[in-house]
C-alpha cells in the first residue's frame, strides 16, 4: 500500500494505491492520521481509486483511522470504491458506518464548512 | 463438502504478500473463462485472498522459510480452495462465532473480521490438517447460473 496526501481546501486527500492488507502498513497509516490530526487536519477523504484490492486486516487500518479522526470531533469519508471493495463492506456491514462517494468531487462537496 | 470433479491448480508459495497477485489473477482468468458473474468474482476473490493473507499473516507471520500451499478447484459449477500453512491454526469452534452487532461498541474493533468474511461468502467451511501435518482451510462455493439445479 502506497499513500500520498495532499489538500483540497481545509480537507486532507489520502490516495491509497496498491492493496491494503495489514502488515506495516497498518502503522503508517495511523501515523499519517495522527500526525494530521495533530497539525489539525480533521477533515480526511480517502481516496481508494488505484486500491487493487482489500482484505480484514485492511478494513482495520480504515477502521482504526475512522475512530481516531471521529474521537477528535472530525469526518473521515471514502471516494471512488470499487465493486468489489464495496462488496467486502456490504459483507462485513462497515458500509454503514464509513460514509463513501463515488467521486472525490461529491466526497468533497459532503464535508461540512 | 461435494466431490465432485474438479480441475485443480496447486501453487508452494513464500510467505509474503507479494504472492497474493498470483493468486488474484489466476482467479479473474478462471473466472472470465467460466462465465462467472462479477458479483461472483468479486466474492471469490475476497474471499480467497482473505484465505491466504490469513495464512501468510497470521499463520506463518510472515517468516520466509515457511510457506503456503494454496490449492484452487473448478467444477462446472463450484469453486473450492484450501489454505494449508505452518501456523498453529485455531479451534473449530471459531468458525460458528457470530461477529458483532453494529451497535456493539465490538463492531468498530480493527481485527477479527476474516473468518466472518469467508463464512459469509462461503457455502462451506472446514478446516483441518493436511497429509503433512499443515493447518489447512478449505472455502468451497457454488457458482454459475445452474447453481441449486440437478442437471
Amino acid at each position: 500500500m502506497k499513500v500520498k496526501t495532499r489538500d483540497a481546501g481545509d480537507v486532507t486527500v489520502f490516495d491509497v494505491s496498491g492493496q491494503v492488507m495489514g502488515g506495516p502498513d497498518a502503522d503508517t497509516f495511523h501515523d499519517l492520521v495522527k500526525n494530521h490530526l495533530g497539525d489539525g487536519k480533521s477533515k480526511i477523504l480517502v481516496n481508494l481509486a488505484k486500491v487493487s484490492w482489500i482484505n480484514s486486516t485492511g478494513l482495520g487500518i480504515l477502521i482504526a483511522g475512522y475512530t481516531s479522526v471521529q474521537d477528535a470531533g472530525g469526518e473521515f469519508k471514502l471516494a471512488n470504491i470499487s465493486d468489489r471493495i464495496e462488496s467486502i463492506l456490504m459483507v462485513t456491514k462497515l458500509a454503514g458506518i464509513f460514509e463513501s462517494y463515488e467521486s472525490e468531487e461529491e466526497a468533497l462537496a459532503s464535508f461540512g464548512a | 463438502m461435494e466431490n465432485g470433479s474438479f480441475d485443480t491448480i496447486r501453487w508452494d508459495l513464500p510467505s509474503d504478500f507479494r504472492w497474493l497477485g498470483i493468486v488474484n489473477a489466476a482467479l479473474q482468468e478462471i473466472g472470465q473463462a467460466l462465465d462467472w458473474s462479477q458479483s461472483d468474482l468479486n466474492q471469490i476473490s475476497i474471499a480467497a485472498i482473505e484465505a491466504v493473507s490469513n495464512a501468510i499473516e497470521h499463520g506463518n507471520r510472515f517468516q520466509s522459510g515457511l510457506r503456503v500451499v494454496v490449492e484452487l478447484g473448478v467444477s462446472a459449477h463450484r469453486f473450492r480452495i484450501a489454505v494449508a500453512d505452518d501456523g498453529p491454526g485455531f479451534d473449530e469452534s471459531r468458525l460458528d462465532a457470530s461477529a458483532p452487532a453494529p451497535d456493539d461498541p465490538a463492531f468498530l474493533g480493527a481485527r477479527g473480521r476474516g473468518l466472518f468474511i469467508m463464512r459469509e461468502i462461503m457455502d462451506d467451511i472446514s478446516i483441518r490438517r493436511d497429509e503433512a501435518g499443515r493447518f489447512q482451510v478449505e472455502l468451497e462455493k457454488a457458482v454459475g447460473s445452474e447453481v441449486g439445479s440437478d442437471t
